[in-house]
């Protein structure tokens, strides 16, 4: 169990040279498309700006973003594969900018998983171990233990070409926690797996984190698997942290409106430019009450975003008119999508199969908002 | 009616050049062949009908030559045994030396790979001559005269085989592999000799063979540093055999002695009998690491 503290870290990734007589219009498009990231600096791209974040010994963290959003660069930091270009990187307040990734005692499960293809099952699980020079008797033991636990023992003679890409990335866990790190990092590892093996292994790394309480830190782009995996989160967007919290704190209290919309299961809906009349907020001919903290923070501003989840918009007998466009169920939800005027917005409720729930299309139904769910923005798109 | 003449008119196009491509083969298979079955022949000959030229079917068929070498098994399988072990022992160590220096040019984290490479590429265009390189090899290193003349000069590490290497490795072994290695506590040597190497089959034994091809062939060493008939090679035998065979052909007829070793001499056909014998061992090797030979040539130059 390590603690890791991120201080302050940048990372510049250098413009990539393009030389050569030929190719002047290739060489120019990629110029172009380098500096049209979405920050550059005169050495390079700016991948990572200024990262400070602590994770605490033992702790799930998931680092959350888009792709593009410094989220992998930031695990490359941690795993020391990259070199940060400003900044320090802490490993129980010891300094390791200039430690190597082979003495850092931290595994890594891939995206790609990056087995050893010549290496059967047992060889690649045991290898980190081999590396150590490990008593034999010892290795087999651990090997059994790990297989046991993660549903891989009749596979120990297998070569990596005949497994299917879950027992592909179990075997990489296996690997990765073999050696019992004090870190543990996965890059996006359920990225290319179906719905039911995602699960299945979301539900094995829980326990695996229980069983091994390793530090664990968990890079995604899918909220699933953030919400239902992390003690924290933190939210990347452009290469700037946008949120450092637990995990519920992320969903219930956005920081602002990317956050919102990003983490938003289910769907949030935004309605700009709401007009503010003194200690209130109109939304579809409805005052809602703003708290003084709020009204405060909002001073003299005169129009805001408001968000709120599919989950506190209710269709009922009572409430604002509105009309059915289409639904959708998805996993046990049941969406509809429906417009009052033409803002359009979705209810998420839990799908039961009766009557009630039969929404057609052009059906008016009667909606109602919980007053107490409302996120409101500002122009800046901050939380109020 | 229109698609379906088009449709035949392809066909006779692609069957047109698949004739073409075919007497293109044949023609270079002929190339290839012709001297050897020419070889085989000529060596089969007495050297009588050989004074008329060379046939295919030979007038006088003879066992002379291979009587001839009979005679000089013992210096022929001396030189044999030296040429096998030079050439195994010679690839070994050109197969580890050319994929140690590939392995640190590989990796996108080692900062003077650039400058390195140009250096090893440098000499695959320029290099300082055979006087310059002669004297360094018998002054400095004192290779005259010893095995070391076979193992050492021009042929120990080439620039082409190490770009070869490196860009199988960089092309068939994804580097996130490495990484991965590496964050399993592998240091360099263990990332090259338990994953690199043995990812590296195909390209290995493509190198391997030209190397090895290279040693077996390898006459022009033992030519410049070699004295000793004790260490000659079968190459460096058969060279000087040729030279021996001139140097009677081109000698005043009226010496006795030499007219007397000149007819009693296989001349012609025990030139090829000893490139036949030369030629065995390759011809018994080559059908099995065809196909690696290929498939590693293919892959090692897919990207520069």
């Amino acid at each position: 169990m390590t603690r890791i503290v991120l201080q302050d870290v940048t990372m510049i990734y250098p413009f990539e040279k393009v030389s050569g007589l030929f190719d002047r219009k290739q060489k120019k498009l990629i110029l172009e498309q380098q500096k049209n990231m979405p920050y550059t600096s005169n050495e390079g791209v700016i991948a990572l700006q200024h990262f400070s974040s602590v994770i605490n010994d033992g702790e799930f963290a998931v680092i959350l973003g888009p792709s593009g959003s410094g989220k992998s660069t930031l695990l490359r930091i941690i795993a020391g594969l990259e070199r940060p270009t400003l900044g320090k990187v802490y490993f129980d307040d010891e300094e390791y900018n200039n430690v190597k990734p082979e003495d850092r005692d931290v595994a890594m499960v891939f995206q790609n998983y990056s087995l050893y293809p010549n290496q059967s099952v047992y060889e690649n699980i045991s290898f980190p171990l081999q590396v150590k020079h490990t008593p034999r008797e010892e290795i087999d033991a651990e090997v059994k233990k790990i297989c046991e636990l993660l549903g891989l023992s009749r596979k120990l003679e297998s070569l990596p070409q005949d497994l299917s890409g879950g027992e592909k990335q179990r075997v990489a866990i296996a690997r990765s926690l073999i050696k019992k790190p004090s870190v543990l990092l996965l890059d996006e590892p359920f990225s290319n797996l179906d719905v039911i093996m995602r699960r299945n292994l979301r539900t094995q790394l829980k326990k695996l984190h229980q069983a091994y309480h390793t530090t664990f830190v968990y890079v995604t782009h899918d909220q699933y698997d953030a919400l239902s995996l992390a003690e924290k989160i933190i939210i990347l967007k452009d290469g700037i942290k946008q949120m450092d919290d637990r995990a519920a704190e992320v969903f219930l209290h956005p920081v602002n409106r990317f956050c919102a919309e990003f983490v938003s299961s289910p769907i949030m809906n935004i309605f700009e430019d709401v007009e503010v009349k003194k200690d209130s907020f109109s939304l579809f001919g409805k005052q809602y009450q703003l708290t003084p903290s709020r009204k405060k923070h909002l001073g003299k501003e005169k129009k805001v975003t408001v968000g709120i989840r599919g989950s506190n918009i209710h269709a009922g007998k009572e409430g604002i008119e509105a009309v059915v466009d289409y639904t959708e169920v998805i996993e046990a939800d049941l969406i509809i999508h429906a417009k009052i005027d033409d803002q359009r917005f979705v209810i998420a409720e839990k799908y039961k199969e009766d009557k009630e729930t039969r929404y057609l299309q052009g059906q008016k139904i009667y909606v109602t908002f919980d007053e107490d769910c409302f996120h409101l923005f500002d122009e800046n798109g901050d939380r109020i | 009616m229109a698609k379906h003449k088009n449709k035949i008119q392809l066909m006779k196009g692609e069957a047109g050049f698949h004739y073409l491509a075919l007497v293109v083969m044949i023609l270079l298979m002929l190339f290839c062949v012709v001297p050897l079955v020419l070889m085989l022949t000529v060596s089969l000959s007495s050297e009588a009908s050989l004074v008329k030229g060379y046939r295919f079917i030979p007038s006088a068929w003879s066992l002379d030559a291979y009587l001839f070498m009979w005679a000089k098994r013992a210096t022929i399988l001396r030189a044999y045994g030296l040429t096998i072990v030079i050439t195994i022992v010679g690839t070994i160590i050109s197969l580890i030396m050319t994929s140690m220096f590939a392995y640190p040019l590989s990796r996108k984290d080692f900062k003077p790979r650039n400058v390195i490479a140009f250096i090893l590429f440098f000499t695959m265009l320029f290099n300082g001559g055979m006087v310059a390189s002669y004297m360094v090899w018998t002054r400095l290193f004192h290779i005259k005269d010893s095995l070391w003349a076979y193992l050492l000069p021009g042929s120990l590490m080439g620039g082409m085989n190490v770009l070869l290497v490196r860009n199988y490795f960089n092309a068939n072994i994804p580097y996130s592999i490495i990484e991965a290695a590496r964050l399993d506590g592998a240091h360099d040597w263990t990332i090259y000799s338990k994953i690199m190497v043995p990812l590296s089959k195909p390209i290995m034994i493509t190198i391997g063979l030209f190397s090895a091809l290279g040693y077996w062939n390898n006459w022009t060493a033992g030519i410049y540093y070699i004295n000793n008939p004790k260490l000659y090679t079968i190459q460096v035998y058969l060279k000087k055999l040729m030279d021996s065979i001139q140097f009677l052909k081109t000698t005043d007829l009226s010496n006795e002695a030499v007219l007397l070793a000149q007819r009693s001499l296989p001349t012609e056909s025990a030139r090829m009998a000893v490139a036949i014998i030369a030629l065995i061992p390759v011809l018994i090797v080559y059908p099995f690491i065809q196909k690696e030979l290929i498939k590693g040539m293919v892959v090692g130059g897919v990207k520069g």
